[in-house]
């Protein structure tokens, strides 16, 4: 199964060329490091690397890597990890108990402290900030709720930043009078509207595509999208992603996960021009079904907020990542289930039932005071989902029927400005 | 080109690889520190020997290769293609020189890759 050289100890036959060999030395290295468009110089020295004698080729191994990951976390300020284990050390906690307690991943905690990976520098202030007053962990240790049930896990996640979403019954007082975790009574005449409507009914919201628009930005031979176009000729319905949601969420492979993507930026684009175009960027991203996989994880572990945060492909924005999440969560049982918030729902929110919509995130309007964009927003995205999760519990409905509900009222006339 | 190389090699890298027998060469270091930042990373050694640890248990198909010339005289190695789905080619061997090593040899985006 191996392949060993022929040579032994000193008399390493170099990878690249495989004419020289590989002489140990120690040399200082001095090389430019960048993070969120900073470049800083780092200087590693007494570096243990092995050199060839024919073409220069370097080899280094753990030992190397550990000098170079300390001069860079040196560089860059940042803990180096006997530092991150010290901070846990002096809490007392285990790596699985300190996960729980921040909410990082157990892997995670271990990769920092091996110097396997290292952490960026927002999770550098938050590990600093534990380490910094005892007031902040026991904070965490209030959020942290109910001990883990018999299977080790949570009964309530909790996320580390939840401070930024108050629960939605302290919202307070909205312009029309109630408060917002009130079920609007607007919604309340329609009680029984609500609970007929089906959004995963073919009749409800079957949208229209063209393939050969998507075939010239995504690939006429895109095999997932040769996929759909079959199954779902013309037009994609709610149903049919909450049938690629159920596979997805079975089988939890790239291509089942990228169907799903990709029928969801069907649906939510329809036969709009740029939408094939926007698509394509997002599914070109490096990391794009690394990105898939692991917000994925999170939508079905019920931890949506953390899907948001993680969420980060080019063109693909809130309206429509939110999408994604709705109809992942199609794929399973939630108790919370993710909804779709793009600017239509937000307007019909603040113009038909009245609401103040600055809880729920940032937004551009256009000159006539219509939201017409939304800007990236855990926290409020949090709040929105509990709240209209909160008022389907009360109206006995599906949560996604409000959205969809809300989705197909007509605007005021003349928003307040 | 055989097929993937198989779950007796997938689980050897593995192990080498968990444990800390490992080596990188410096063309691989150099164009795989802007290919980690391009997917949200923070680059460095150890992040390079986490994404094909990764892309090994995720059980991304792998194939043997034969290595110097005439093939094979420098053993075998072990590429995967496309591991991005941008072109992404990493290539690796074990090698017995001190120890049982994996040496992650290229970690670099195909010239060939057509997208």
């Amino acid at each position: 199964m191996t392949a060993p050289d022929t040579q032994t100890g000193q008399d390493v036959l170099c990878p690249t060329c495989y004419r020289g060999h590989m002489h140990p030395r120690h040399v200082t290295e001095r090389f430019p490091y960048e993070v969120d468009g900073e470049t800083t110089m780092v200087v590693a020295e007494n570096v243990p690397v092995d050199v060839c004698d024919n073409c220069g080729e370097q080899l280094s191994g753990p030992e190397a890597a550990r000098i170079r990951h300390e001069a860079i976390c040196r560089a860059l300020k940042l803990l180096t990890p006997a530092e991150i284990r010290a901070i846990r050390e002096r809490l007392n906690l285990t790596q699985a108990e300190f996960a729980r307690l921040t909410r990082l991943g157990e892997a995670t905690i271990c990769r920092w402290e091996r110097g396997r990976l290292l952490q960026n520098p927002a999770m550098d202030r938050y590990l600093r900030l534990m380490a910094a007053s005892e007031e902040n962990v026991r904070f965490l240790q209030k959020l942290q709720g109910p001990a883990p049930n018999k299977n080790g896990a949570l009964d309530t996640p909790v996320g580390p930043d939840m401070e930024a979403a108050p629960p939605v019954n302290q919202l307070g007082v909205q312009p029309n009078g109630g408060h917002m975790n009130e079920v609007p009574s607007q919604l309340v005449e329609h009680q029984q509207e609500l609970q007929q409507l089906d959004p995963l009914s073919a009749a409800a919201q079957a949208i229209e595509y063209r393939k050969s628009h998507w075939d010239r930005h995504v690939g006429a031979d895109d095999a997932d999208l040769n996929f759909l176009a079959c199954h779902y000729a013309g037009a994609i319905t709610r149903g049919h992603l909450a049938g690629l949601a159920r596979t997805a969420q079975a089988q939890r492979d790239s291509t089942s996960i990228r169907r799903l993507f990709l029928g969801t930026m069907l649906w939510g684009y329809g036969t709009v021009g740029y939408g094939p175009h926007r698509t394509a960027k997002m599914l070109a991203a490096t990391d794009a079904l690394q990105v898939l996989h692991s917000t994925l994880d999170c939508v079905w572990k019920g931890d949506t907020r953390t899907a948001y945060e993680r969420f980060h492909l080019p063109k693909c924005g809130p309206a429509f990542f939110t999408k994604f999440f709705y109809f992942a969560g199609l794929g399973c049982d939630l108790k919370v289930q993710p909804l779709i918030l793009d600017s239509v729902v937000m307007n019909k929110l603040e113009q038909w039932l009245g609401l103040d919509v600055t809880p729920f995130g940032r937004f551009t309007r256009d000159k006539d005071r219509r939201i017409s964009a939304i800007g990236r927003n855990a926290a409020g995205y949090e709040r929105y989902v509990q709240l209209l999760n909160g008022w389907a519990r009360e109206l006995r409905c599906r949560a996604d029927s409000i959205e969809l509900f809300l989705f197909t009222r007509s605007a005021p006339a003349n928003p307040a400005k | 080109m055989s097929s993937d190389a198989g779950k007796e090699v997938r689980d050897e890298l593995l192990r080498l690889l968990d444990n800390d027998d490992w080596q990188v060469t410096e063309s691989a270091r150099s164009t795989a520190y802007p290919i980690l930042r391009t997917m949200g990373r923070m680059p460095s050694d150890g992040a390079i020997i986490e994404h094909v640890s990764h892309l090994l248990r995720t059980d991304f198909p792998f194939h043997a290769v034969p290595l110097g010339e005439p093939p094979g005289s420098a053993g075998t190695g072990y590429m995967m293609n496309n591991a991005d789905g941008r072109g992404l080619y990493i290539k690796m061997t074990i090698r017995q020189a001190r120890t049982t090593e994996v040496w992650v040899v290229s970690f670099h985006v195909s010239q060939h890759f057509r997208g």
